[in-house]
């Protein structure tokens, strides 16, 4: 009983008082039948005669009143003991033994700020206000609170709610801060759905504390799914923005550039990308850029950004000395401020080492490529070195960006062990073909059935692309593909100029029965009768690019050159973005998202366990030491090379952490990694209430707060809509009281009347 | 005793009846003693009219005159110069001692019947008086002395009332002992049997009598408006209730409306002389009331 009155009343104890109010029409009306005046009456006759017919209806009409005058008491009772229909949805506190498990999103997002007040605030206040309205109701609630960041380990874990709790929970909430990372609501369901089916309370309640942008609710369908999972488990979900208005935004989405080419004094063009956010068009958007702290002296001028659009734009960077250098960029603050900067580590190189290998050294095809990529070393950053294929089995490999592979015949087959390795790290490989090379080597150890270094088989002589007839055809198609972006549009004259006079065709079985199932390989470049020109391929994550005909204007024993790509400029803005896309594959990524750890994988012969890590100077370039664990790296035979092993996971805040590496030779390696806000947090637009009710359906068990309302904490805004319909009802049973007790009473007015 | 009764003279009433008699006087014929015309032949010097002899005739009233021009019999009718005879019939039961005015409805009659006796007999009419409950309690014969009044009064001073109306014994009685025709005046509330009331009022009428009901009732008899739980006792032996009056108002009111309308029209149909009067109404509009009324009513009693 005692269970069912608190689920049902805010305030219980007032109903058993309010239970013996309604005795008191009764007692009253008892009172009444005793409590009488005597009068000695002559006309009995009449009174006895009317009190005869009327009896019934008397009596009916007394019962009447005194129903209607209970009714008034109990709708009273009601109204000040706070009814509640539903316990389920409405009362937040008052059940027997509930249990309130609190999600509270602390994704990027959250940092969302307008005027003193952010989301994360919001969020944190709305749970302060809950465990105090919990510990209004000593044993009887238990709280669980789950941060995003953190599913994994609740902060707090099915605790009940008093003031030992309110404190540390204060002390616990103070120190909470918002990270930045871009998380799944999902993740925190999910614990929060087990932590309620361990749980036996009478009621459990589930509030997701976030702020419920529309990316988060609409584009991860999950989430709305889980919610509706858990409606029929029986737990009452509320919903609870914290947000109250989508807020323009403009974030830097992009800061990136072939950083892995970097060199001292050579120009690095860097790109910038900012996205407006908002719905309204942003005008003149000042970008600054920092290098290692220190603001470059100008600034990156966006004239005007449409709602919605993003845009780009390119400026060069200049590094002086070969080192880990951070680059940085940010906009005017606005109501996402973590998102107005965006970080890049550039280890900039004295020069990009080259190798070419020439497989004919009598011939000069790699000057050409060494004038295409290097004419001068401080101008392109690229140290080409000429070698011989013996260089390939007697040097480490790993200190090149790129291998040229031009004209070879063959290769060793420790060479080409020794290559597959450095593509498989990484590496980029280029192929040029000649008249020199051995396709049966070529289709049987390179090719190597789809499984090694060339894409794909070739036929067994090279083939002569007959002259043109007109001016109108190109001898070189190229496709839509990022190194040929500097030549997109129609009528490219540098491309038009290109004649290609022979090539080495792909053997026509491969490109009949398996070009389709050869995955990875991919022709961007075809020649003017359709043949395959300049075939990409993948080779673990390294990039290969080969080419089918020479590097150079070889001459054939007709005397015609195989081509004249080489004395076109275009040949060099090919050479030099190849070199920059092939980098590309083996950088880590410039752009780490926040909160992915950073993973080291050492090998132990080289380096000691002592790591170091220097946190971004706004996280106060603290300096935390970490002790990799060796771990045996199994490999075919059983055990590999030793490996240090250790992940530093404390990457929340967007910067360049620096990682010092130590050798066992007690030299210092330096690393640095930068970390960026996800761009997905960027985008502020709320889901409305409206749209929530859509996705989950119409449920009674999901309630929706709006931000900056508290009173469903205490229960108020679910009695609300009772205490109406109490009025009401209140009202009505007054009418219709005064109604029957005037009908049945005695007017003086109408007396007169009536006599 | 003296002082007991002189109360149901209230100076102010009776002055105002005073008025009313001299205005009386100017416009009807026969109000004073000795002017009353009455409805009765009788001795009398105004001759009415001839009428031819029956057998049985008072042969002194023959004329002569006539015979000896028409050898036939005529005898004179003369207006009978008469007293009015008026008898106040006073209902003293228990149910009379209701009131919740100042005057509770025997007093109120009894107001009533010692005013009607003092302008009757200032008209040097003859007055008597019966009180009755269920039995005639006292008896005043009718004379027409001024000095009568005191007797009168001190009859229905003297009544203490107590017990249950039975009104056809009494009126029949009446009727036996009152041999004389005159007025009858009824002052009674009237709560009893019907049937019999009517029975014997028919019975005096039917003896010559002119009747008049006056119909003596409390403010709270006719509207009723007690409030809160009550219990009603009743006055003769009429049983008890305890109710919330202002449930049954509604029904008491027909009721009592329809207790009067069959009066009222009982008495219309027996030419009884009706009226109903509120203790709380002045007597002398009572009283004004009631001789407005009797103006003609010799026209429709003589045949």
């Amino acid at each position: 009983m005692e269970t069912w009155l608190t689920q049902h009343f805010v305030n219980s104890t007032l109903v058993y008082t309010g239970a013996l109010m309604v005795a008191a029409p009764i007692i009253i009306h008892l009172i009444n039948r005793f409590q009488y005046k005597r009068v000695h009456f002559a006309a009995m006759e009449f009174l006895l005669q009317s009190q005869q017919t009327n009896q019934r209806r008397v009596l009916l009409e007394q019962l009447l009143l005194l129903l209607l005058r209970i009714i008034l008491i109990l709708c009273l009772l009601m109204l000040i003991a706070r009814l509640i229909l539903d316990p389920n949805q409405l009362s937040m506190f008052h059940g027997a033994k509930s249990h309130h498990v609190i999600v509270l999103d602390d994704s990027g997002s959250m940092r969302n700020a307008w005027g003193e007040q952010t989301a994360f605030n919001e969020g944190l206040q709305v749970i302060r206000k809950i465990a105090a309205e919990g510990a209004n109701r000593p044993n009887t609630e238990k709280m669980s609170l789950i941060v995003l960041s953190r599913a994994d380990a609740p902060l707090l874990l099915q605790r009940d709610i008093n003031e030992e709790l309110i404190n540390e929970l204060d002390a616990k909430l103070t120190n909470l801060s918002c990270s930045h990372q871009s998380l799944d609501l999902n993740q925190g369901l999910e614990v929060a759905a087990e932590l309620l089916n361990e749980d036996r309370a009478v009621i459990k309640t589930l509030h997701v504390i976030s702020d419920f942008r529309k990316s988060d609710w609409q584009e991860k369908k999950g989430v709305p799914e889980s919610i509706k999972k858990l409606t029929t488990d029986d737990v009452a979900i509320n919903l609870v923005k914290t947000v109250p208005d989508s807020q323009p935004n403009l974030a830097i989405t992009e800061l990136s550039g072939a950083t892995e080419v970097a060199a001292v004094d050579v120009p690095l063009r860097l790109r910038v990308s900012i996205k407006n956010f908002g719905d309204q068009v942003a005008n003149d958007v000042r970008v600054a850029a920092f290098v290692d702290q220190n603001k470059l002296p100008m600034s990156i001028v966006f004239d005007k950004i449409e709602a919605g659009s993003e845009i780009s734009q390119d400026f060069d960077v200049v590094f002086n000395k070969p080192d880990l250098h951070q680059v940085n960029v940010s906009l005017n603050n606005d109501a996402l401020d973590a998102d107005n900067q965006r970080f890049l580590s550039i280890a900039v190189k004295p020069s990009n080492p080259v190798l070419v290998i020439d497989g004919n050294p009598s011939g000069n095809e790699w000057m050409y490529i060494q004038t295409a990529i290097a004419p001068d070393a401080t101008t392109t950053g690229f140290a080409p070195s000429v070698e011989s294929v013996d260089y390939l089995r007697r040097h480490p490999l790993d200190q090149f960006k790129n291998i040229y592979l031009l004209n070879v015949a063959e290769l060793p087959l420790d060479a080409v062990a020794a290559l597959e390795k450095f593509v498989a790290e990484g590496g980029g490989l280029i192929w040029f073909v000649g008249p020199s090379i051995q396709p049966a080597f070529y289709n049987d150890k390179l090719y190597n059935s789809g499984n090694g270094l060339f894409p794909a088989p070739l036929e067994l002589a090279p083939r002569d692309l007959s002259p043109r007839e007109t001016n109108t055809m190109v001898d070189m198609q190229v496709n839509d593909h990022p190194l040929f972006s500097v030549f997109a549009g129609q009528d490219n004259p540098l491309i038009e100029a290109v004649t290609i006079s022979r090539y080495f065709p792909l053997s026509q079985k491969w490109l009949q029965t398996q070009a389709q199932n050869a995955s990875g390989v991919n022709v961007i470049a075809t020649l003017r009768n359709q043949a395959p020109f300049i075939i990409e391929h993948r080779f673990g994550k390294g990039r290969i690019i080969t080419c089918l005909t020479s590097a150079g204007p070889l001459v054939t024993s007709e005397g015609e050159p195989w081509n004249s790509w080489a004395f076109n400029p275009s040949f060099i803005v090919f050479q030099l973005e190849l070199q920059k896309y092939l980098v590309q594959s083996r950088s880590h990524d410039q752009a780490e998202i926040v909160g992915d750890p950073i993973a080291l994988s050492l090998d132990a012969s080289v380096f000691s366990d002592e790591i170091e890590i220097q946190t971004p100077i706004s996280q106060g370039e603290r300096t935390i030491r970490l002790k990799a664990s060796p771990k045996q790296e199994p490999n075919a035979s059983g055990s590999g090379p030793l490996q240090l092993v250790t992940a530093y996971r404390e990457t929340d805040q967007p910067g360049v952490y620096s990682v010092q590496l130590k050798r066992q030779d007690q030299t210092v390696e330096q690393q640095m990694y930068a970390f960026n806000f996800p761009i997905t947090e960027s985008n502020l637009e709320l889901a409305s209430s409206d749209e929530l009710i859509k996705e989950l359906g119409n449920q009674s068990q999901i309630q929706i707060q709006e931000p900056g309302e508290f009173q469903w904490i205490q229960g108020q805004e679910a009695g609300r809509e009772i205490t109406n319909t109490i009025l009401v009802i209140l009202f009505l049973v007054l009418i219709c009281e005064q109604l029957l007790a005037y009908r049945l009473s005695f007017h003086p007015s109408l007396a007169g009347a009536a006599a | 005793m003296t002082q007991d009764y002189r109360k149901f003279l209230l100076p102010e009433a009776i002055s105002r009846i005073s008025r009313l008699e001299i205005r009386a006087r100017s416009i009807v014929e026969g109000f004073l003693s000795g002017l009353h015309r009455s409805p009765f032949f009788g001795q009398s010097v105004e001759f009415a009219q001839h009428r031819e002899y029956a057998p049985g005739d008072d042969v002194r009233n023959i004329d002569w005159k006539v015979w000896s021009k028409t050898d036939k019999y005529y005898i004179k009718q003369y207006e009978e110069d008469t007293n009015l005879r008026t008898t106040l019939l006073v209902d003293v039961s228990e149910s009379m001692q209701f009131g919740t005015g100042p005057l509770n409805k025997y007093e109120y009659g009894c107001t009533a019947a010692a005013a009607l006796a003092y302008l009757l007999l200032k008209q040097q009419d003859a007055v008597g008086l019966v009180t009755f409950d269920d039995a005639i309690r006292a008896k005043v014969q009718a004379l027409s002395k001024r000095n009568h009044l005191n007797a009168l009064l001190t009859a229905l001073a003297a009544e203490k009332p107590a017990k249950k109306t039975d009104i056809y014994d009494v009126l029949r009685e009446v009727a036996e002992t009152k041999s004389q025709k005159g007025t009858i005046i009824l002052i009674s509330d009237l709560f009893v049997n019907r049937e019999s009331l009517f029975k014997g009022l028919r019975l005096l009428q039917y003896r010559g009598h002119d009747i008049m009901l006056l119909h003596i009732l409390d403010d709270q008899e006719l509207d009723f408006d007690y409030a809160g739980t009550t219990r009603f006792e009743g006055m003769e032996q009429t049983g008890e209730l305890v109710c919330d009056p202002r449930s049954l108002r509604e029904g008491y009111l027909k009721a009592m409306h329809e207790f009067l309308n069959e009066i009222r029209r009982r008495c219309a149909k027996n030419k009884f002389d009706y009226q109903t009067i509120r203790t709380s109404e002045h007597l002398d509009a009572a009283l004004s009331h009631y001789l407005n009324h009797r103006i003609g009513m010799q026209q429709s009693i003589r045949k």
